[in-house]
């Protein structure tokens, strides 16, 4: 955010009564909100009067359980090494199905090949015997 | 409020350790409380669900393209999963034990009073007055018209001044 437009102290005051009705514009809206993330006098002036919004902002001070964020990495690792085992699966079925398609062509390949082949051979040894 | 930035990031999470950790500290309290509303007060299911939210917004992608997007479809994928989760009604006060009686009791209040609230109506109150997202970001993690959450959210807000007046008046 530009720093032209952050919101000072007094302007919090003079915006309070329009912050608690909910009453500001957007834009009014973000940079009261952003400089009440950064000063914690403020954020304490506006948190002590007594509002539906305010209580309800105050409820969320919940204790989070101190292992919280190691658990969510945690799986996160997890999740993320469960993936490349699934990309390795895929990727080694996917190789075996190459080589089945590979074979199947090499086979019919050859095939009509052969076949071809055996009939050339065959018209020659008539035409050879025809002549003789 | 979403701050763009994270914009050339490479494909493997596991590569970019320090972003995804960065990511997890900056929103896991705010994920873990709105998973926490929107199902009552089952601490292990909100876990498990933060937890599988942040799994899922960070595989789904493959790569993070920004934390707007990411902040997007982690909201997405933290409704997705409460919604189908069981709710179980809150049973005490234990989360505000530090604070003084009085503040006690009325946020104690706003929380009983918010789980009367359809699950709805919950998530809009959430996202606007405890995630303090913008309209547009609702409307993109919702996906629904700006205006139609605008409205929502204000008749949530309003029913939830009912409710609460409500549980003022019985006790």
């Amino acid at each position: 955010m530009n720093d032209n437009f952050k919101m000072d102290c007094s302007d919090i005051r003079e915006k309070l009564k329009a912050f608690l009705n909910d009453l500001l514009v957007e834009d009014e809206y973000k940079l009261f909100v952003a400089h009440l993330n950064v000063c914690k006098k403020c954020k304490d002036y506006v948190r002590r009067i007594g509002s539906i919004s305010n209580q309800l902002w105050q409820l969320g001070d919940v204790n989070v359980p101190p292992d919280l964020s190691y658990t969510i990495l945690f799986r996160l690792k997890q999740t993320e090494q469960e993936n490349i085992k699934s990309k390795f699966f895929i990727s080694k079925k996917l190789a075996v199905g190459i080589f089945v398609v590979i074979l199947a062509l090499a086979t019919l390949f050859f095939g009509i090949k052969y076949h071809y082949f055996s009939k050339e051979v065959d018209e020659t040894s008539v035409v050879k015997k025809i002549t003789m | 409020m979403i701050d763009s930035g994270y914009s050339d990031i490479s494909l493997s999470t596991l590569d970019n350790e320090v972003v995804v950790k960065s990511l997890v500290e900056q929103y896991q309290q705010r994920i873990f409380a709105l998973v926490l509303y929107l199902n009552g007060d089952n601490f292990d299911q909100a876990y498990d669900i933060t937890v599988s939210s942040f799994v899922k917004a960070f595989s789904s992608g493959c790569f993070l393209k920004n934390k707007s997007f990411f902040l997007i479809r982690l909201i997405r994928a933290a409704i997705k999963r409460s919604r189908d989760a069981k709710i179980i009604p809150f049973l005490d006060d234990a989360n505000f034990a530090d604070l003084p009686p009085e503040k006690r009791n009325s946020l104690f209040m706003v929380k009983k009073a918010l789980q009367t609230l359809t699950f709805k109506e919950k998530i809009f109150l959430l996202l606007r007055d405890q995630f303090h997202l913008c309209y547009k970001d609702i409307s993109a993690i919702l996906k629904m018209p700006e205006s139609d959450v605008r409205v929502q959210t204000v008749c949530a807000r309003i029913h939830l001044r009912e409710k609460v007046e409500e549980v003022l008046n019985s006790e």
